[in-house]
């Protein structure tokens, strides 16, 4: 009996229209605990050789053993593959309510292989998996089929939907959920997409999963809550979200500000967190068990419109407001949210592909030609509308776009050194040439540039912004902590933000499973499973290795021009024996591959040297 | 006068040592610049001092009505 799973995982042919079911063993419960563990594992297990966006690729969507439950934030859902956007390892964390709705379902997780021959709902619920004709929905929005879906199975069905973007394999496409959540980064909506699956839909009815100690779990789970309650900094929290980092990234030096050019947005006030939550209709909403909410759904009448967006949180902000240097009213970066919501495109991305485009335009490196006569400027909500447009159908230079900015460059054989990705992944809300740290962390962030793997920026600041003997060591706890969670497939912001002890999910996670864990069992498994979504680098990357652990030259080579950080840079010569220095920590050779002796310290190297 | 602030989140580490409040003397009524000068934090550290759930802005005075609703510096939020 394994406890806290539901024991299955279902393996969808979208081909065939067949149903498998893989058992989940309690060597993968140890070994991988669940959400990104198992994804990485079957990435690793079963995909050797493939190329994204073939009928041989799959798209893994995956539960942990806490979520669903009553652990505080459990409402989180993990998503992965082989992105079609970086070639390399890629997942993507969602949260709401479809993690819930998977395990009532009695289901650990879904693999969907293969291509459905035509577009395609995938109607689950309980036992029963039905393939519906989606042809009616394909091309709509996904706010819209997300209400037809919802009309159709019931307000208590779950939904995971793309756009037209992802129809049209622009490749960071998001798959959406709960109207205004999504699973953003490394285009996972690309991948469902490409294998016409529409929506999943899901519906339980619950009691599937056994508990190890399930008194003593509720228990400690309730203490879990009211200790996130009683936070000192619960209130603002909830009544602020992340929409009031705008004002501290800007003091800070760190707000991306046209295409990263610098890092400070003039008069950026009018999009910060305070000025929405005072000036527009701004209610709260959160995923499953969430305690904390930070969703803020946002109502506002834009060009005589009414939208109601969740959002923009600080990543929209930053990507879709100061990198596009959008400072005019929170309401323009509102509507800019909602237009890449309903297209089915990751905000980060698109921020940081048309802040590319823009500057190569005004470099001349875009001719107007391309962009139908059209001026492409800073400011401008209709360049960034235009943009999303052509990206989302790929239309003009949508086609060359949609590929992302790495692409891009390469295209147009210029403007790499402001095309701001690492391993073909757009950088995130966060300038770091003034925080050497934060810059590691994108630098060597397993699915390409993201800040959610290690946010170590305060500790760039408590050390005065300097490269210090501990920087490497601090960005591989956090590599090791904030992925944790999406093993567990728990949100992370109840520890981050209102710390929230970490002791309490050994405790939560021993409880459900049985299995006797403690935090640095845990923190070993993420560890596992970093190193093995390296490996997934190193296998399916030809020449991969520390030329891909740099960040972009704009980084390295341009002193910031003006604002808090001004001057700020970290020359080639520092990050390298910052490089030199986490590699070393980190048991990894000189081209960071990691060394058997790491592997085998793991338990992974038989594992690894089976699927090579 | 000697007042008790709280400090939150992760940042704690960093400006108080881990601990959950400071306290301290201070003239009344004083800014949020004011009281993380006389605190001796880096800045940067705090992402703002709120009464209560609001936030105060920097050279906004917290009186002593303000104080009895309780004082708190926020760490940065910490990145989604």
């Amino acid at each position: 009996m394994l406890y806290g799973y539901a024991g299955k995982i279902a393996r969808i042919n979208l081909k065939n229209r067949t149903v498998k079911v893989d058992e989940v063993t309690e060597e993968m419960a140890r070994n991988w605990i669940g959400g990104r563990g198992f994804i990485a594992y079957y990435v690793w297990k079963e995909q050797k050789g493939v190329k994204p966006l073939t009928p041989e690729h799959n798209l893994y969507l995956m539960t942990g053993p806490l979520s669903g439950t009553e652990t505080p934030g459990s409402g989180k859902f993990d998503i992965g593959h082989l992105s079609p956007l970086t070639g390399g390892y890629g997942d993507s964390n969602v949260g709401g309510k479809i993690s819930k709705a998977m395990r009532d379902a009695g289901w650990d997780g879904l693999i969907l292989e293969d291509i459905s021959p035509e577009p395609v709902v995938i109607y689950i619920e309980d036992d029963k998996i039905e393939f519906v004709d989606a042809s009616d929905l394909w091309g709509k929005g996904t706010f819209e089929v997300e209400e037809i879906l919802k009309e159709r199975y019931g307000q208590n069905a779950e939904i995971l939907v793309i756009g037209p973007a992802a129809e049209n394999l622009a490749k960071f496409s998001m798959i959406h959920h709960d109207l205004g959540r999504q699973a953003g980064r490394t285009g996972v909506g690309t991948t469902m997409g490409f294998k016409k699956v529409k929506a999943i839909v899901v519906k339980g009815s619950g009691g599937k999963i056994q508990y190890a100690r399930d008194e003593e779990f509720k228990k400690i789970a309730r203490e879990a809550i009211v200790a996130c309650t009683k936070s000192d900094n619960y209130q603002f929290w909830v009544k602020y979200g992340t929409t009031s980092v705008v004002q501290w990234s800007n003091e800070n030096g760190a707000f991306p500000t046209r295409n990263f050019f610098t890092s400070y947005l003039e008069n950026y006030e009018k999009i910060d967190g305070r000025y929405m939550i005072e000036t527009y209709d701004v209610k709260h909403k959160g995923c499953y068990n969430c305690p904390s909410p930070c969703g803020k759904v946002m109502r506002f009448t834009y060009r005589g419109k009414e939208y109601v967006v969740e959002g923009p949180e600080y990543e929209t902000l930053a990507l879709m407001g100061g990198n596009l240097g959008i400072n005019t009213d929170v309401a323009d970066v509102a509507y800019l949210n909602w237009v890449t919501d309903n297209l089915g495109l990751d905000t980060i991305s698109a921020g940081a592909v048309i802040g590319w485009a823009i500057e190569a335009f005004q470099k001349g490196i875009i001719p107007k030609s391309m962009v139908d006569g059209r001026e492409l400027k800073w400011n401008d909500v209709e360049t960034a509308e235009y943009l999303l447009e052509k990206i989302a159908y790929r239309e003009g230079i949508g086609k060359i776009l949609a590929e992302g900015v790495k692409y891009a460059a390469e295209f147009f054989g210029a403007g790499h050194e402001f095309a701001m990705q690492v391993k073909g992944q757009e950088i995130s809300g966060y300038e770091s040439r003034w925080a050497p740290g934060m810059m590691l962390a994108y630098a060597t962030a397993d699915i390409g540039a993201h800040h959610n793997r290690a946010w170590a920026i305060t500790y760039d600041i408590s050390v005065g912004h300097k490269i210090t003997p501990e920087t490497a060591d601090k960005v591989i706890e956090l590599q090791h902590i904030r992925p944790m969670f999406d093993m567990l497939t728990t949100c992370r912001l109840q520890w981050v933000e209102l710390g929230l002890d970490l002791e309490y999910y050994a405790k939560l996670l021993s409880a459900a499973t049985g299995i006797d864990w403690t935090l640095q069992d845990m923190l070993k498994a993420s560890e596992r499973v970093w190193n093995l979504t390296r490996m997934i680098w190193f296998r399916h990357k030809p020449g991969f290795g520390r030329s891909w652990d740099y960040p972009p030259k704009r980084w390295m080579e341009e002193p910031v021009p003006s604002g808090p950080a001004k001057g700020a840079v970290i020359p080639k010569e520092d990050f390298d024996k910052l490089l030199d220095d986490y590699y070393a920590k980190r048991g990894w050779d000189k081209n960071g591959k990691p060394t058997k002796e790491k592997l085998q310290e793991l338990g992974i190297l038989e594992f690894i040297e089976e699927n090579m | 006068m000697k007042i008790t602030i709280k400090v939150a989140g992760h940042a704690k580490e960093y400006i108080s040592g881990g601990k959950s409040e400071i306290t301290l003397d201070i003239d009344v009524p004083f800014t949020p610049n004011e009281l993380i000068e006389k605190l001796g934090i880096n800045k940067g550290l705090v992402s703002a001092i709120t009464v209560g759930d609001t936030i105060k802005r920097w050279n906004e005075p917290i009186t002593e009505e303000d104080i009895k609703k309780g004082i708190t510096i926020i760490s940065p939020v910490g990145g989604g």
